[in-house]
C-alpha cells in the first residue's frame, strides 16, 4: 500500500506530464532554471564534500569531548522546515548582521544571487553527506590505518593512500544523495532567491499562475532529472555489493 | 631486540602488567597463550597502535615508547593481512617502500611471484598472508611482529615460509616476535614467552 502511495503519483506525473517534457526542454526560462539548479547543486555538495568529510571523518574515528554536540550540530537542519531554514540563513546574512555587512562590504550579496541558492542549498543537503560519509568512513577497518603506518605512512598519508581510496565509493554516494537532495530543494531556496529560479522553484510559479497544465511539464522534467542520480547511486551500489574484497 | 621494560595498559576492562622481558637482535621468539591472554595487545603495544600507561619499550637499541608507528621500524603481520583491497599484490608489497622495487625477491623467496599482478580479492587465505608478511618485509624492519601469520597455511608452506623467513633474518638480523599456538612454529625459535591473563608468566630459551 505504502509502495503504491509512493509510486503511482511519481508515475502519473511523468506520464501525464512526460508529453510536455520536449516543449519544457525548449523553453528559454526552463533551459536558465535547469542550469542554475544543476550549476548551484553541484557548488552546494562540492562545498558539503570539502567542508563536511573532515567533520565526517572525525565523528566516525576520533573521541573527543564535544563529539556528540557537532554530531548534534550536524543533524540539526534535517529536523527544521526549509522555509525556516531560508529564513536563518536570511537572517545570518542581512545588513543587519556583522557577517552579512561584511559580506556586502566584500561585494558578495547572498539575497536573490545564486550565492543565496547554494547557501540555501548546503544549509539543507550537507548533514545528509556527512551522514553518508561517516558511514562510509567507518566501513574502512582501522586496522588498514593502522598497518599503513608501520610501513611508514603518517597518519596523513594513511588516510589518502589507504582510507579515503577504501572509502571512495561511498564518498560517491554520499556526493550523488547531497546533489539529488540540492537539485530538488524549494523551501529553503525560495526564501532566499525567488530569482534566478531554480526548476523546483519555477514549477512553482507555473504553478501559481498558470495552474496545473503549465507546472506539469517543468515538474515532470525535474522528475526525470532526478532520476538519473537514483541510477548513479544504484550502479554504484552494485558495484559495490559485487567487488570481493 | 625488543625489550619491554615494566610494561604496562590497560584496554576498556583489560590490561597487560608489568611485562618485562628482552629479545636479542636477530633472535626470533614466540609468544603463545591462551586466548585473550594479551598476546595481541603486547604486539600492538610495540607496533605503537596503543600507548602503556607505564613502563618502556625499546626496538633496536631506541626507546619508541611513545613514537608514531612511522618511525618505530616495527613491521606488523595480522592474522588476517589487512591487505589494501584498492591495490594489486605487487604494489601492496611495494607499499612501504616508496618506489624501490623490492616485489620481486621477496615474492620469489616465499614462492608468490607468479601472484604479483593479481588483485587481492582473488588470492586464498594463505596466500594473502604471504603477501602481507613480503609486504612487512619490504620496508626493511628491524622487529618484525607476526600476529599468527602462518594460521592459514598448509604444513609444507608453513615451514618453507619459515625457512625463508630464518635467511632472510640471517641476512638482515631483524628480530622477530612471533604469536602462534602451533609447536612446529617454533622450529625456529631461539626463546618462548608465555602469557597468561595480562602477565607475562615465562620466558625460556628453546
Amino acid at each position: 500500500m505504502l509502495l503504491l502511495f509512493l509510486a503511482v503519483p511519481i508515475i502519473l506525473l511523468v506520464v501525464l506530464g512526460g508529453a510536455g517534457i520536449g516543449g519544457a526542454l525548449r523553453d528559454h526560462d526552463m533551459i536558465a532554471a535547469l542550469e542554475t539548479t544543476f550549476v548551484t547543486a553541484t557548488i552546494a555538495t562540492f562545498l558539503a564534500a570539502l567542508c563536511g568529510s573532515p567533520i565526517a571523518y572525525a565523528l566516525s574515528r576520533a573521541k573527543f569531548r564535544g563529539r556528540a554536540l557537532i554530531a548534534a550540530i550536524v543533524d540539526l537542519p534535517l529536523l527544521i522546515p526549509h522555509p525556516v531554514a531560508g529564513i536563518a540563513i536570511l537572517l545570518l546574512v542581512s545588513r543587519d548582521t556583522a557577517f552579512g555587512s561584511t559580506l556586502l562590504d566584500m561585494g558578495l550579496r547572498v539575497v536573490g544571487t545564486p550565492a543565496g541558492i547554494v547557501a540555501a542549498m548546503l544549509f539543507v543537503s550537507a548533514p545528509l553527506y556527512v551522514s553518508a560519509a561517516r558511514e562510509a568512513f567507518a566501513r574502512v577497518d582501522r586496522r588498514y590505518e593502522f598497518v599503513a603506518r608501520t610501513l611508514g605512512d603518517t597518519s596523513w598519508s594513511a588516510f589518502r593512500r589507504v582510507t579515503f581510496p577504501m572509502a571512495r565509493r561511498g564518498l560517491a554516494s554520499a556526493a550523488i544523495v547531497t546533489w539529488a537532495r540540492a537539485v530538488s530543494e524549494f523551501g529553503a531556496v525560495v526564501v532566499l532567491a525567488y530569482n534566478p529560479k531554480v526548476v523546483s522553484v519555477l514549477s512553482y510559479d507555473r504553478f501559481t499562475t498558470g495552474g496545473l497544465r503549465d507546472a506539469l511539464p517543468i515538474a515532470a522534467t525535474l522528475v526525470v532529472v532526478s532520476i538519473v542520480p537514483l541510477l548513479a547511486l544504484r550502479a554504484l551500489r552494485y558495484d559495490r555489493s559485487n567487488e570481493a574484497v | 631486540m625488543i625489550e619491554c621494560r615494566n610494561v604496562s595498559v590497560r584496554v576498556g576492562n583489560f590490561g597487560l602488567h608489568d611485562v618485562s622481558f628482552v629479545i636479542p637482535t636477530g633472535a626470533h621468539a614466540v609468544l603463545s597463550g591462551p586466548t585473550a591472554s594479551g598476546k595481541t595487545t603486547l604486539l600492538e603495544l610495540i607496533a605503537g597502535a596503543i600507548m602503556p600507561t607505564a613502563g618502556r619499550i625499546m626496538a633496536n637499541g631506541t626507546d619508541v615508547t611513545f613514537m608514531p608507528p612511522e618511525v618505530r621500524r616495527v613491521g606488523l603481520v595480522p592474522q588476517h593481512g589487512y591487505l589494501f583491497p584498492h591495490l594489486n599484490v605487487r604494489r601492496n608489497i611495494e607499499y612501504g617502500t616508496a618506489g624501490k622495487s623490492s616485489a620481486d625477491d621477496l615474492s620469489r623467496g616465499f614462492g608468490i611471484e607468479h601472484l604479483l599482478d593479481r588483485p587481492v580479492a582473488s588470492l586464498s587465505g594463505g596466500e594473502r598472508q604471504l603477501v602481507a608478511l613480503c609486504r612487512a618485509l619490504s620496508p626493511r624492519p628491524a622487529v618484525l611482529l607476526l600476529d599468527e601469520s602462518f594460521s592459514a597455511l598448509d604444513v609444507a608452506l608453513r615451514s618453507k615460509a619459515l625457512r625463508e623467513l630464518a635467511i632472510l633474518q640471517g641476512d638482515r638480523e631483524f628480530t622477530v616476535l612471533h604469536v602462534t599456538h602451533l609447536e612446529s612454529d617454533t622450529s625456529v625459535a631461539a626463546a618462548r614467552l608465555e602469557m597468561r591473563d595480562g602477565t607475562l608468566q615465562q620466558v625460556r630459551s628453546l
